[in-house]
């Protein structure tokens, strides 16, 4: 790992995140209804000209969008996310509030959907064609074809009819104040989650492994005599593993922003759902940072997927 | 001759030799298709001895010689005969007893250096890793690939061995290779083109390194090649393969005297000068016919300037042609047109 390397990565991370800033900023101001409207509702039909006029500039947004942008960055940058419009709290309080159950929810679905996609993936290599490989490409597609509410709102179903038991009941329990309840209250949507993650990693997994158990390598460590058990892992599946650790970096970087839906059926409020309310209220504060902030943590998880590779690979270290 | 034919030449009697290291008789080789892709193939290896098996890409040589080590792809079976080695039947052992075999007493040395190495693995592991599945504990096996590292040529061993196979040179990863098949050995040694894949200049380097492992360990050699060069600096034997079979078999100095199969005289005449030029040149009309879509009779005849109406309707078997010679062909050369 070149410092060379490192200065490329945090080069494009910075280009990346300034794209991001830009698109978030402009398609928010293209959204029709102002944050003062949606704010008063009805009310704002009869505010005067010259009350809105003072409203507009308590607020900022009288400015113009260029001088709007650079005060937004500008406070970023010091590590100042801005204010609710609506609430009037901090969104770096808002964001440190609900990133930790956003981060929870996102490894306890990777974990859930990678040792289940790797296990039934090698499952299926072990005997391409046959009944089990069948079987494992079954799941593999209804899990992908499969959406996220569907099953959440299956498992929501199956578990309070059949078992009486209701993982939406009661307010949300951080990790530290009661483990027991907040793991109950984060497992199923982490299997939601994980279920369409695993359905990826599978197809990945199988793929992968059947291509590298044909490599030649795999035929000269057989020859040297070497246990069947050994060849498949320290030889297949390691190999396998660079695609398989791709996918799953990116899914899990996907897990960190795209959880709204779940975060919604499950009632856990994460940073997906911290987004989808400030949005229907027009509170671009919040909306621009919060996304902003997941923009950073998808560019981090990428680059924690390539130091992975470079574990991995030894070829990656020299590049 | 009552139209009845002759069995089996002089060079391969019907049973398995019990002097001989590796005795293989009458082997069949399936593809996934169910096709014979190698049939009725009888050879043997005397320890020390150095064989040449040659023939066109897909001729079944390379098949023939993985058989030995059971190395086949997926999908490709030992359909029939049998494969003795050191006296015990490869082709029937269990995997277990079998890989006690590879490595210890046959080993094998690949086409392309290239992929033959994992790349995830340092060298010195990845040498280590045979003797290892051999019972060696982790410290003397690591001494021991450093030391065969030196043995194959390879400068600093002790660096080298931690090095990966992405840092080393076509030529380095070859020594390599040969490293991780000669650490625990063996008595057969398969080189399949092992230099096929390399400069030419590093190909000089690399056979006579194993030549000169041959002289020291006294260990059998087949060389499979479609090199004839190859075959006649440095092998006594050959056997030339041609659709999956014998076409012919015997002293390399009698073969190339006097070639017996058209075939043979075919890749012979298309050396430019015995021991001079680039040799591999095969120059011969048409192609070799793919298992499964083999003619009747005999497989070369489609191409065969010397074939008669027989040779349509009746498959020729390894007739002897003197001189421990044998050559799967009805004609004897004394009757070819010019």
């Amino acid at each position: 790992m070149t410092l060379r390397f490192l200065a490329r990565r945090a080069f494009g991370a910075v280009l990346t995140l300034f794209g991001v800033s830009v698109i978030v900023f402009i398609v928010l101001r293209m959204i029709p209804g102002d944050e003062i409207t949606v704010m008063l509702g009805t009310e704002a039909a009869a505010l005067s000209p010259e009350q809105r006029a003072s409203l507009e500039a308590y607020y900022g947004l009288g400015e113009p969008l260029l001088v709007q942008y650079t005060s937004w960055i500008g406070n970023v940058l010091t590590g100042n996310l801005g204010v609710s419009l609506r609430s009037g709290a901090s969104v770096s309080d808002l964001v440190a509030r609900r990133l930790p159950i956003t981060v929870q929810l996102a490894v306890m679905s990777t974990v859930i959907g990678a040792i289940i996609g790797l296990l039934v993936g090698m499952v299926a290599a072990s005997k391409p064609g046959g009944l089990r490989d069948a079987g494992a490409q079954g799941f593999g597609l209804l899990g992908l074809a499969t959406p996220n509410f569907v099953v959440g709102a299956l498992m929501i179903g199956v578990l309070s009819t059949q078992f009486g038991y209701l993982p939406t009941a009661g307010a949300y329990v951080g990790f530290f104040e009661n483990p027991s309840i907040n793991l109950q209250q984060q497992l199923f949507p982490a299997i939601t989650l994980g279920t369409a993650l695993a359905a990826t990693v599978m197809r990945t997994t199988r793929g992968s492994y059947l291509d590298m158990r044909q490599q030649d390598f795999v035929r000269t460590a057989t020859g040297k005599g070497v246990h069947p058990r050994r060849v498949r892992w320290r030889h297949v599946l390691h190999n396998a593993l660079i695609p398989i650790v791709t996918i799953t970096g990116i899914q899990f970087g996907y897990l960190l922003g795209g959880t709204v839906v779940v975060e919604e059926i499950f009632s856990v409020p994460g940073l997906g759902r911290l987004v989808l309310t400030a949005i229907a209220q027009r509170d671009f504060a919040v909306v621009q940072s919060t996304v902003l902030v997941i923009a950073g943590l998808f560019v981090f998880v990428n680059f924690l997927t390539d130091l992975l590779y470079a574990l991995i690979d030894p070829r990656v270290r020299l590049s | 001759m009552t139209g009845e034919q002759q069995t089996v030449d002089a060079t391969v009697p019907v049973e398995p030799d019990p002097d001989a290291l590796l005795s293989v008789r009458g082997l069949r080789i399936t593809v996934p298709s169910g096709a014979a892709a190698v049939e009725d193939v009888s050879f043997d290896v005397h320890p020390g001895e150095t064989l040449g098996v040659v023939g066109e890409s897909g001729c079944g040589k390379t098949l023939t010689m993985l058989s030995v080590m059971r190395l086949l792809p997926p999908g490709t079976a030992i359909a029939d005969g049998s494969i003795l080695l050191g006296g015990e039947d490869v082709a029937r052992m269990p995997e277990k007893q079998l890989r006690r075999l590879r490595g210890s007493k046959v080993a094998m040395i690949y086409q392309d250096p290239m992929t033959s190495l994992n790349p995830l693995m340092r060298i010195g592991d990845q040498i280590a890793e045979g003797l290892r599945a051999h019972g060696w504990s982790r410290s003397d096996a690591r001494d021991k690939a450093i030391e065969v590292l030196g043995e194959v040529g390879i400068p600093k061993p002790q660096r080298a061995a931690r090095a990966f196979p992405h840092e080393f040179s076509g030529g380095m990863r070859q020594r390599a290779v040969i490293a991780c098949a000669l650490v625990l050995d063996p008595e057969l040694l398969i080189a399949d083109e092992p230099t096929t894949a390399l400069d030419p200049t590093i190909q000089q380097q690399v056979i006579d390194l194993v030549v000169q492992l041959q002289r020291d360990r006294g260990m059998a050699v087949v060389w499979v090649t479609h090199d004839l060069g190859i075959i006649a600096r440095l092998v006594s034997r050959m056997l030339v393969m041609y659709a999956g079979r014998v076409a012919e078999a015997g002293p390399t100095r009698e073969v190339f005297r006097r070639p017996s199969h058209p075939y043979t005289s075919g890749l012979v005449g298309a050396l430019p000068s015995p021991g001079g030029g680039r040799e591999d040149l095969i120059q011969m009309p048409g192609a070799p016919p793919q298992p499964g879509q083999h003619p009747a009779g005999c497989p070369f005849r489609p191409r065969c300037p010397q074939a008669v109406e027989r040779c349509a309707t009746d498959l020729p078997p390894l007739l002897d042609r003197g001189r421990e010679q044998g050559a799967a062909c009805w004609v004897p050369p004394e009757d070819w047109s010019a």
